[in-house]
């Protein structure tokens, strides 16, 4: 029985013209159901391509993907986009919220087209944002989109949470409690995270770290003990 | 240097990455730019292509006609004004063709110069353009009009025969009446088909044809043409071109006065020469006849004289021979009667005598006989009475016995018989003889006198007892005696009266003897005279019979002796009649001369009295219906060209508009960034100023290298359907093409300017970072929470995302609207176009034909045809109407109209449905007004109650009010009641036309052949027909309707596609966003198709209410007078355009499924721009 989350020999290249750039070279790990992990690596080392056939967007041009028993490499895009629709929660860098729509609004964005959500005023409620029901993205703080973009992700129940540099656009409280967020909700519901980021202080909080350079896994630490967010400083 | 090349290739590369949208530009902008200068061209084309043609052909500036054509002084004074270029005399006549009465086509015969062949000579005018064939050569051949209506024999090779359609014989204007067609030609001067209009027949020409000059045998030539060296190479449609003939035609029309004037004074003067000659003729021959007819009607009368003179001796002769005859006749009858009255006295007193006689001989026996009686009687009466007379004496005896012996023995006796005394015996005896007197019964039977008297006697008067017996027969006897004596006085009476009758008897009969001797004796002296008397007549009828014999020899001879003369007399007469007679019939010869004469003199002295100055006219092009209809159609298309082209220039601005200020807004980053990297502001311009100039720049050049070949050439070619012309030109026009780039540069060059300007007046660092987001607005609707809260999500998010974008959402709603309202206006002028047809010809006009009679039909001739035809197979009712154009006015505007009278106003219905278009309430007509149609009453602005003026034939104005206005689509009507023309125009309308409709199935041909059957049919027309030709003219706006739909499509297409690319790229992210958080690609698409759902079907409502404005304005400019297309649009027009336009939006949609599947979901990891 193979893990939760499992990548075997994932490659994806991109042609380029005459130059084929390598983006994930076989990429191999595993992450066990309601474990906190994080991808870590420099700028370039194949995070985000991780991240995106992770996610159901990119196709891998070789190896395994499984989550959750299901073997999502060989899907179509049809598969691929039922895959996102019900299995993944995406946590974007810039929160990625519709403008036009208030923050509950942005939810039942999500909400409408899930089997089984979340109601969305509860998402809203859980992610501490009982208030601001109503507002309009342009009307919240950055840390308070990001809230908003995690109760959009986290009401449609998904299997699998996918948190694209959930920190990058938020200075350093904001980020904390947006972290600190992620892993109560991985904590309390089981929901297994995988966070993708550049910064490795981040590495400390998760269950599971792997390291990315060159897109090649350069390391897979095991964090028995992983520090509370708010001991965690960078 | 480096840096410049730099920029330019990024410049290049930035257009190579962002092809489409740079083509969106070049695409809008050639759609704006070729429909804007193609459309607006088409009326310059057409007017171009005229001009040329009219240059190439030579047509006359001027057409000069005169009422008495034109002589050699004329022509050489027209020659000789200032400023004529080109000048062509010319001969034409109208005749009719074919040899039969019943052919109806009327020709146009115009002269072909002799320099025909020429085509430089600029004298050489009106040149016709061959067609097929070749000009004609030698006398007798033409060639002809290649119109629409010329008649089908009109085929090369094909003879045609000409008559004339008046009184005036062919021969006196044309050298033959047969023509070999050799050439098929056009001419500029009948560009469309008008062929213009005549005395002759129903007044409008059919078609032309054209023969050598040579001929016509005309003495002066009927027309001038003229070209103007004034006019050379200007454009025969503008003002120069028009003040320059102006100029010259009123300088011709001063020429004309003058030339009338002396051609007058010509015309009069060899009239007056002519008919002075014929005066004085008229006089010597007045003259001549005045003395030889004299002298012979002198001679004539003397011998009447004479002859009169004969007569009435002759009659006086007769007269003296009849009187003698007569007398002697009358001697003669005299004598005659004379002797026929003697000899009828003579035989009456013959036959007197003879009757007298014959009775006298007859009687005498009788006679004698009588007198025999006579004396027998008296015989027997002499003897009864002589017996009487004894017996009366024995009687008395007796009793004078009796008595005696009574009153003898009355106291004596004799007792013994024996004893008596003799006397006494004797008595007794004597008593017993005579007692044979007593009458029996007198005495008892047994008794006898004797016995009583002796037994009287007997007794003894002393014995008692015989003295009582004796009394008794005393008593007795004496009772008988006085009886007796009583008896004997009557006896004695009668015997008296027997005595007297006895000598009268005797007298009598010695009368009648007597009278018988007399009778006799008179019969004698009877027979004497007439023996007398009839030797006397025989003498006197002797006499006679000579006399007559005298008489008639005489008679004879004078009768013999008067016919002699009388034969001699009527000789003579004989003579004198035939003398009288050739002095008659030489002087009604003579007469008739003289009369003749006179007439002509009469005629002569009329026609100067009538010699009117000849009227010239100087008709410019605008005389001519194919120029200036030619002209109106340029213009509409020029009016049609002012809205549209505009308007699509306008949308294209927009959206190049939008599309600039979105790429500048795009490029926000790099913009900054170069301005941080220390470019210039205007190299920074001059990249996104190079894009959109060389996009609208390109598009420009393609769009009005199309459209000026492909608009001018489908707008123009729907009009020469109309028109005979050679294919239109379509040049650049410099001037458009220039306007058009430069507009469409400076339009998205200034926006494009106004937008980088907008960004670089910004701080490089505000530039870089990314742009503050559009915020989420709450819209006016989520105010209203009931309906909001009923909104699905996805249409919450729909209509917030529609009024964050207004100004994109407007121009989709502008450009659908447009398009929309573009295609409803195609529709609805080509419903309207199509409709006029049936409406006029299926609901309006309810007849199915109307026969068309000779303008002089008698009354009672229109109701017999009227009923033959009635009668006749497959024509289910007819009824007479009058037709007659006319001109009515308001006062101000006067327009030619149909004048339209029903002979019976309760049948009208049946053939002309006369409603209001609005709510189609039937009218009446009345005797109160006229009923005016629709277009007519619009174009003199009057309605109902208005008053109007018609024209007459003469010229007499005629007021009457409109009582309606009736809906009506083709030429123009004004209908009247009978009652109503009699009160106007003073007489009973002469009804020259009767429409009819067929029965169910009947065959037009068939109906057609039996009606031009009966007489005074003249020609019969079908509303089918007039439906047929419609039509077709219609047709040819058709095309120009499809390119109208076509490019609003195009148009639409396009808008929408660059609209919601704009859109769709705008919104790149939040797309991403939601592929990534698992919407389908048909969710996604859904996405953004509600919205240009919701924004176009905005656009259709729009359009569909501007679409009816414009088709308004469209039909008002694009219908010719003689029309009124239908103003309502259909329903179906209104659901076409919006489909169509839902079907285009729906082909943009389309295309934008795949470019939005085609959305990279990396886009939304990527941060904001």
């Amino acid at each position: 029985m193979s893990s939760f989350v499992h990548l075997k020999d994932v490659v994806k290249q991109y042609k380029m013209g005459e130059v084929t750039i390598t983006a994930s070279d076989h990429i191999s790990f595993d992450i066990e159901k309601g474990e906190f992990a994080v991808i870590v690596g420099p700028s370039g080392a194949g995070k985000t391509t991780i991240l995106n056939i992770l996610g159901g967007m990119d196709h891998c041009d070789g190896g395994v993907i499984s989550v959750d028993g299901r073997d999502i490499s060989g899907f179509n895009a049809r598969q691929l986009t039922e895959y996102r629709r019900y299995d993944i929660g995406f946590v974007f860098q810039f929160y990625n919220l519709v403008p036009n729509l208030t923050a509950r609004e942005n939810v039942e964005l999500a909400t409408q087209i899930c089997k089984n959500p979340m109601d969305a005023t509860q998402a809203l409620e859980d992610v501490g944002l009982r208030d601001r029901l109503d507002n309009f993205p342009a009307q919240l703080s950055g840390g308070e989109q990001q809230r908003v973009s995690i109760a959009r992700a986290l009401a449609k129940r998904p299997k699998l949470l996918l948190c694209d540099e959930p920190t990058g656009a938020l200075d350093y409280n904001t980020g904390k409690s947006v972290l600190k967020l992620l892993q109560d909700t991985c904590r309390k519901s089981h929901m297994t995270v995988i966070v993708i980021t550049h910064n490795l202080a981040l590495t400390a909080m998760a269950d599971r770290v792997i390291k990315l350079k060159n897109s090649k896994v350069q390391d897979i630490i095991l964090n028995s003990n992983p520090t509370p967010v708010d001991q965690i400083e960078w | 240097m480096r840096r410049r090349s730099a920029i330019v290739k990024e410049a290049f590369r930035e257009i190579w990455k962002t092809r489409n949208r740079f083509l969106s530009i070049l695409a809008i902008v050639a759609i704006g730019t070729g429909f804007f200068a193609g459309v607006k061209s088409s009326c310059p084309d057409m007017i171009l292509s005229a001009t040329q043609y009219y240059d190439d052909t030579q047509l006359s500036d001027l057409h000069l006609l005169s009422t008495l054509g034109f002589n050699d002084n004329d022509l050489a004074a027209i020659q000789e004004t200032d400023g004529i270029r080109g000048f062509m005399p010319a001969y034409s006549v109208d005749v009719m063709e074919g040899d039969d009465q019943d052919s109806s086509t009327i020709l146009k015969v115009l002269s072909l110069p002799q320099n025909a062949g020429s085509p430089d000579d600029p004298n050489n005018l009106n040149q016709p353009t061959l067609v097929e064939g070749r000009l004609p050569e030698a006398s007798g051949e033409c060639v002809v009009d290649c119109g629409m209506h010329a008649p089908s024999s009109f085929t090369l090779g094909n003879t045609i025969t000409l008559r004339s359609g008046n009184d005036t014989p062919l021969s006196d204007t044309l050298r033959t009446d047969t023509y070999t067609i050799v050439g098929i030609v056009n001419s500029s001067s009948y560009i469309n088909f008008e062929r213009g209009n005549t005395l002759l027949g129903d007044g409008s020409i059919d078609a032309f044809i054209m023969v050598p000059e040579e001929d016509f045998v005309l003495d002066v030539y009927t027309d001038v043409y003229l070209t103007l060296d004034s006019t050379e190479g200007l454009s025969p449609f503008e003002s120069p071109y028009e003040d320059a003939v102006d100029t010259a035609s009123q300088e011709l029309e001063s020429l004309a006065d003058v030339r009338s004037q002396e051609r007058y004074d010509e015309l009069y003067t060899q009239a007056k020469q002519k008919l002075d000659d014929a005066k004085q003729e008229l006089a010597d021959g007045e003259e001549k006849q005045a003395t030889e007819l004299g002298d012979a009607w002198q001679k004539i009368q003397d011998a009447q004289k004479e002859l009169d003179d004969g007569w009435a001796a002759y009659y006086a002769g007769v007269e003296e021979f009849n009187t003698k005859i007569s007398q002697g006749q009358a001697q003669i009858d005299e004598a005659q009667q004379k002797i026929e009255d003697g000899e009828a006295q003579y035989q009456e007193g013959l036959k007197q005598y003879q009757e007298g006689k014959a009775l006298y001989d007859q009687q005498l026996p009788a006679a004698w006989e009588q007198i025999g009686r006579y004396e027998n009687q008296a015989e027997q009466l002499e003897q009864q009475l002589t017996q009487g007379s004894q017996k009366l004496e024995d009687t008395t005896l007796l009793l004078q016995l009796v008595g005696q012996v009574l009153a003898d023995y009355e106291n004596t006796y004799i007792p013994d018989a024996s004893a008596f005394p003799e006397d006494l015996v004797q008595t007794l005896e004597q008593i017993q003889s005579l007692s044979s007197v007593i009458p029996e019964g007198t005495l008892p039977e047994d008794v006898t006198l004797e016995g009583v008297l002796t037994q009287y006697v007997t007794l003894d008067p002393s014995d008692g007892l015989q003295k009582l017996a004796k009394q008794m027969i005393k008593k007795q006897a004496d009772s008988m005696i006085s009886s007796m004596d009583e008896q004997l006085a009557a006896q004695k009476q009668q015997l008296e009266e027997g005595q007297n009758g006895l000598v009268t008897l005797q007298t009598g009969i010695q009368d009648a003897r007597k009278q018988l001797e007399d009778t006799k004796n008179q019969l004698e002296e009877a027979k004497q005279a007439l023996d007398d008397s009839r030797k006397q007549l025989d003498d006197g009828s002797s006499q006679l019979a000579s006399q007559k014999q005298v008489f008639a020899s005489e008679k004879k001879k004078g009768q013999e002796e008067l016919d002699q003369s009388k034969q001699k007399l009527e000789e003579g007469d004989k003579a004198l009649v035939q003398a009288k007679s050739e002095y008659d019939s030489g002087k009604a010869e003579s007469d008739k001369k003289l009369e003749d004469a006179r007439n002509q003199i009469e005629d002569g002295e009329r026609q100067l009295a009538d010699l009117t100055e000849p009227t010239w006219y100087v008709w410019d092009r605008s005389n001519n219906p194919g120029y200036s209809n030619y002209e109106e159609d340029a213009q509409k298309v020029d009016a049609v060209a002012a809205v549209f082209p505009v308007f699509f220039i306008l949308v294209a601005a927009l959206v190049c508009l939008t599309t600039m200020t979105r790429m500048v807004e795009e490029h926000r980053t790099q913009i900054g960034t170069m301005k941080a990297l220390g470019y210039s502001r205007r190299v920074i311009i001059s990249k996104y100023l190079f894009y959109a100039v060389s996009a609208s720049f390109l598009g420009s050049v393609i769009g009005l290298a199309i459209g000026f070949q492909l608009f001018p050439r489908i707008i123009i070619g729907a009009y020469q359907i109309l028109y005979n012309m050679p294919d239109p030109l379509t040049p650049i026009h410099w001037d458009y093409a220039l306007w058009c780039t430069l507009a469409a540069i400076a339009c998205t060059g200034l926006s494009t300017l106004a937008s980088c300007y907008k960004e670089l007046l910004a701080y490089p660092a505000q530039l870089m970072r990314p742009r503050a987001p559009k915020s989420g607005k709450r819209v006016l609707l989520e105010r209203i929470t009931f309906l909001w809260s009923r909104l699905s999500f996805i249409y919450k998010v729909t209509l917030r995302n529609l009024f964050r974008y207004k100004k994109r959402i407007l121009m989709t709603v502008i450009s659908i609207a447009g398009c929309t309202a573009l295609m409803l206006t195609g529709f609805g002028l080509q419903n309207s176009i199509a409709s006029i047809a049936p409406k006029q010809f299926g609901s309006i006009f309810l007849y199915d034909g109307i026969a068309a009679m000779d303008d002089a039909v008698a009354p009672q001739d229109v109701s017999t045809l009227q009923e033959e035809m009635s009668a006749t197979d497959g024509i289910q009712d007819c009824s007479p109407i009058l037709q007659r154009e006319m001109d009515i006015t308001n006062g101000k505007t006067v327009k030619s109209a149909t004048l339209f009278v029903p002979q019976s106003t309760e049948d009208f219905p049946q053939y002309v449905s006369l409603q209001e278009r609005v709510g189609r309430d039937p009218l009446s007509l009345s005797d109160n007004g006229v009923i005016l149609t629709e277009k007519l009453a619009k174009m003199l602005d009057v309605g109902a109650g208005d008053s109007v003026t018609l024209t007459k034939p003469d010229g007499r104005p005629l007021d009457t009010t409109v009582s309606a206005v009736t809906e009506n689509y083709a030429m123009h009507y004004i209908y009247m009641t009978p009652t109503l023309y009699g009160q106007l125009f003073g007489e009973d309308p002469s009804y020259n036309m009767i429409v009819f409709r067929l029965s169910e199935g009947a065959d037009q041909e068939a109906v057609s052949n039996l009606l031009m059957s009966y007489d005074n049919v003249l020609g019969i027309s079908y509303t089918s027909d007039f439906n047929d030709s419609f039509n077709d003219t219609i047709s040819s706006l058709n095309s120009i309707v499809w390119v109208l739909i076509l490019s609003a499509g195009a148009l639409a297409i396009i808008v929408l596609y660059n609209l919601t690319n704009i859109n769709v790229n705008e919104r790149i992210r939040e797309l991403a966003t939601i592929k990534v958080l698992g919407f389908y690609d048909r969710e996604v698409s859904a996405y953004i198709y509600r919205e240009n759902v919701i924004s176009s079907l905005m656009g259709v409502a729009a359009g569909l209410i501007l679409g009816i404005f414009f088709e308004r304005f469209v039909i008002q400019t694009a219908e010719v007078d003689a029309v009124m297309f239908s103003p309502d649009i259909a329903p179906y027009c209104f659901i076409l355009s919006a489909v169509l336009t839902l079907l285009f939006i729906a082909v943009v949609n389309f295309t934008f499924y795949f470019k939005l599947k085609k959305i990279d979901m990396v886009e939304s990891l990527k941060s904001v721009e």
